[in-house]
């Protein structure tokens, strides 16, 4: 095969007119496209900066001012505040402290050991109580025992353990007006928390 | 940025069919797409919007590659002269003259007129004297309107160029297309014929013959009754028809045996007319184009005229035409008919 295809003569007819409306319409295109794309770069993102500062509210004197007064309200808070947070601190550590200081299963060895068998315990609570400087446990005991003799001796009892730093029977009654039904007593007892480790601010 | 992989579509059109054709162009160019699709009848060469639709339907489905197309010089508006001009590089304005002498010989109604032409290749040292300058003029107008037709179904055409460079194109890839010899390229169309006369791969004579496959069809149907749908299956055969074996063919055969004989007189004319003014080049083949020049009455008719030998013009690389996964054989059988459209999606490639 011999293709020789450049050495015949392409003569072309088609009309001048055609080729420069063509160019033309190419032109034009190519401008419009330019124009697409200069609006896409140019002028839409400034529109839209234009749109977004019209829609601003104007800065005036009055805003300033207030504004420097809002600031200075929060600076002044700021050092009661401080206060604040530090005593709250103190006293989070310090019922995290007491809890874990407070051997809860000796003391619940320790009551279980002296109600014997006149004694029976209804039920137990404790709570504390964040009092600065040192935290309060404050400990509910509800008692069945068959006399009141019987509930006293209990009491003291538990006074004579040395685990409390106060206790006190605030109730005691009968459940029922029989002669010898049991009675119900109330135990309340309350133990300082030792605080031996400060936080400084 | 794309890089182009194929020419663009050549398209070449009659009153009976689109034919459209493209390349590879990485290598040898080998047919990508091809496509044959018929009109709807009219007498019209301006496709009508209906047509229009179905060849860009038909292009899309054939898996062509974008819009660009080159058509054929419609010859039912144009007139080939050979004119003595100034010889090129002599600062002559030669497209000037070409066109007031296309406009002098009468040959168009109008003076509006497009001009292509094509020198033999420049002599060294370049001539003083006058030299031939093969012309092509079309009539403005009408192929205004075929540009702006095409261009209204979204195609773009980009080159309008003649058959006779078209077909010398397609035919440069058959071997005996030797340099310096006298070849001729005989293209029976469908309502016209021409003779083309090469001097190497270069026309110098075109000879248009009022007679083409139309004549044949029209024949069948007046003087043989023979149905519209029978008449258009045996022209756009499956297979190459081979001799006068069924009644049909013996039929053909004897409508043909005129027609052939108008085409191989006009074609002798031609023949004797450039040798003359070639006189020292030997001759060297005759290749058959278009409808029936795959029937070995056509060939028979010519070498028992002219006593030269001719060939069947194919497309380039026929053989892979049947790799192509877009080319059916039924394609593969009209491909004479393709050597306008392939000459000029090349004319691209080149």
């Amino acid at each position: 095969m011999n293709h020789h295809y450049d050495q015949i003569p392409s003569p072309n007819l088609l009309p001048q007119s055609r080729l420069t409306a063509r160019r033309k319409d190419q032109a034009l295109r190519r401008w419009l496209y330019t124009m697409i794309a200069m609006i896409l770069v140019i002028v839409l993102p400034s529109g839209m900066l234009s749109i977004h500062f019209r829609s601003s509210k104007p800065i005036d004197s009055d805003h300033i001012t207030r504004f420097v007064s809002d600031l200075q309200q929060i600076q002044d808070a700021i050092p009661s505040l401080h206060r604040e947070l530090i005593e709250l601190q103190i006293a989070s550590q310090s019922q995290l402290r007491a809890k874990s200081r407070i051997q809860w299963t000796s003391l619940l060895d320790h009551l279980a050991s002296y109600t014997g068998k006149n004694v029976r315990i209804h039920s137990f609570d404790a709570s504390i109580e964040s009092s600065a400087p040192a935290p309060l446990i404050r400990i509910t005991i509800q008692t069945h025992t068959q006399s009141l003799s019987q509930a006293r001796e209990f009491l003291v009892v538990l006074e004579q353990t040395g685990l409390f730093d106060e206790i006190s029977m605030i109730e005691s009654r009968r459940q029922s007006s029989a002669q010898d039904s049991p009675i119900n007593s109330t135990i309340r007892a309350q133990i300082i928390a030792p605080t031996t480790v400060g936080i400084t601010p | 940025m794309r890089i182009k992989t194929t020419t663009p579509i050549g398209l070449d059109l009659d009153y009976n069919e689109f034919r459209a054709i493209q390349f590879n162009t990485s290598g040898d160019p080998i047919p990508s797409a091809v496509a044959t699709i018929p009109r709807t009848g009219r007498r019209e060469l301006i496709p009508a919007s209906d047509e229009l639709a179905k060849l860009t339907q038909t292009l899309y489905q054939r898996g062509f590659v974008g819009d660009q197309i080159i058509i054929a010089v419609p010859k039912e508006f144009s007139s080939f002269h050979i004119l003595e001009l100034p010889p090129e590089g002599s600062g002559a304005p030669i497209n000037r003259l070409a066109l007031l002498e296309a406009q002098r010989s009468g040959a168009h109604k109008t003076e509006d007129l497009q001009i292509g032409y094509w020198t033999q290749r420049p002599k060294d040292p370049p001539s003083k004297f006058p030299s031939p300058y093969y012309t092509v003029a079309c009539e403005t107008e009408p192929l205004d309107q075929l540009i702006g037709i095409f261009e209204s179904a979204q195609l773009t055409p980009i080159g309008v160029e003649p058959i006779e460079t078209a077909l010398a194109r397609a035919a440069t890839a058959h071997e005996e297309f030797i340099e310096d010899s006298i070849h001729s390229i005989i293209e029976i169309g469908w309502d016209h014929s021409w003779a083309i006369i090469t001097l190497g791969s270069i026309p110098v004579y075109t000879r248009r013959i009022d007679c083409g496959a139309a004549r044949i069809r029209r024949q069948l149907i007046d003087d043989h009754a023979m149905p519209i749908h029978a008449i258009n299956n045996l022209l756009n055969p499956s297979s190459p028809i081979q001799g006068p074996e069924s009644k049909v063919d013996r039929i053909i055969a004897t409508l043909l045996t005129p027609m052939l004989t108008q085409i191989v007189d006009h074609l002798d004319t031609a023949l004797t007319y450039v040798s003359q003014q070639h006189r020292f080049a030997p001759f060297g083949v005759v290749l058959r184009s278009g409808y029936f020049s795959n029937l070995d009455q056509t060939a028979h008719a010519i070498a028992q005229r002219t006593g030269m030998p001719s060939i069947r013009l194919s497309l380039p690389q026929p053989g892979a035409l049947q790799l192509g996964s877009h080319i059916s054989p039924f394609e593969l059988a009209l491909s004479p008919r393709l050597n306008i459209a392939a000459g000029l999606a090349l004319g691209a490639a080149a």
